[in-house]
């Protein structure tokens, strides 16, 4: 049954198979070199997806070619996992974030700041918007400058080193 | 043109065996249970991928039958253990 096989057939097929192998040897390695979690997920999305199809397709050339056999199992799996993969990582990916939700807030909750933690950062919350201030004030006196020829300049230099200082007595 | 196509699917299969090989890194040193039960998900899918290449390799049709119920029971496995990890019960009454 083999030799009625043309190279036509048999050297894209075979091609394709080795393609697919080498595509899940690659994935693998990836799967245990990537450390986080989601760009696993994208691992197993598509390079898995991707070394089937192209299994799929080779034996659809073959089965095709022979003629020794319906091709209904090929579609059938490609069509079952073509609905299947994005479920059940949609699954995994829900349940991740979910656990890393459940798992932030508790460590807020367990870790409560204390209260010269609290003024401390307070603190340093004022000075970053006194600075910001100062900084957007600095910057609205840079717009008319341009107009002026550069007059304002200097004040706009005196402002920007004189906030800072002003937010101080604040502390 | 029958050693050509042999020899691919004996270098595929080879890849497979140490894709799985490799695959039980993720699954039993995997950080969060989520990577554990995505390894378990892509050891299905390379045991699914061996069943289609032996389909071709012996040109029968019940390698292909059984790909199909492996991949079945690998989503199966996967949403069941998916919907474990999310709510903390499978079949909830």
């Amino acid at each position: 049954m083999m030799e009625t096989l043309s190279p036509w057939i048999v050297i894209p097929a075979s091609i394709l198979i080795m393609i697919s192998g080498l595509l899940v040897l690659t994935a693998s390695i990836g799967m245990v070199r990537v450390s986080s979690f989601l760009p696993r997920t994208h691992i197993q999305a598509v390079i898995y997806s991707t070394a089937l199809w192209a299994l799929l397709l080779a034996s659809l050339l073959l089965t095709f070619s022979l003629k020794d056999r319906t091709f209904l199992h090929e579609i059938l799996i490609g069509i079952f996992i073509f609905i299947t993969s994005p479920v059940s990582t949609i699954l995994l990916v829900r349940s991740f974030v979910l656990r890393e939700e459940r798992a932030n807030p508790a460590d807020q909750g367990v870790t409560t700041p204390l209260a010269s933690d609290a003024a401390t950062s307070a603190q340093e919350n004022d000075g970053t918007a006194a600075s910001d201030v100062a900084s957007i004030e600095a910057e609205l006196e840079m717009e008319p400058e341009q107009d002026q020829g550069g007059k304002n300049q200097a004040d706009a230099q005196i402002t920007r080193g004189i906030a800072p200082p002003a937010a101080e007595p604040k502390i | 043109m029958e050693t050509l196509l042999t020899w691919s699917c004996y270098f595929t299969l080879f890849c497979f065996a140490l894709a799985g090989v490799i695959l039980s890194h993720p699954l039993f040193v995997g950080p969060t249970p989520q990577d554990r039960v995505l390894g378990i998900d892509a050891l299905y899918l390379i045991g699914m991928m061996i069943a289609l290449t032996l389909g071709m390799l012996y040109r029968t049709s019940w390698y292909f039958d059984i790909g199909l119920l492996v991949s079945l029971f690998g989503f199966l496995s996967t949403a069941a253990m998916a919907r474990f990890l999310l709510r903390g019960e499978v079949i909830e009454p």
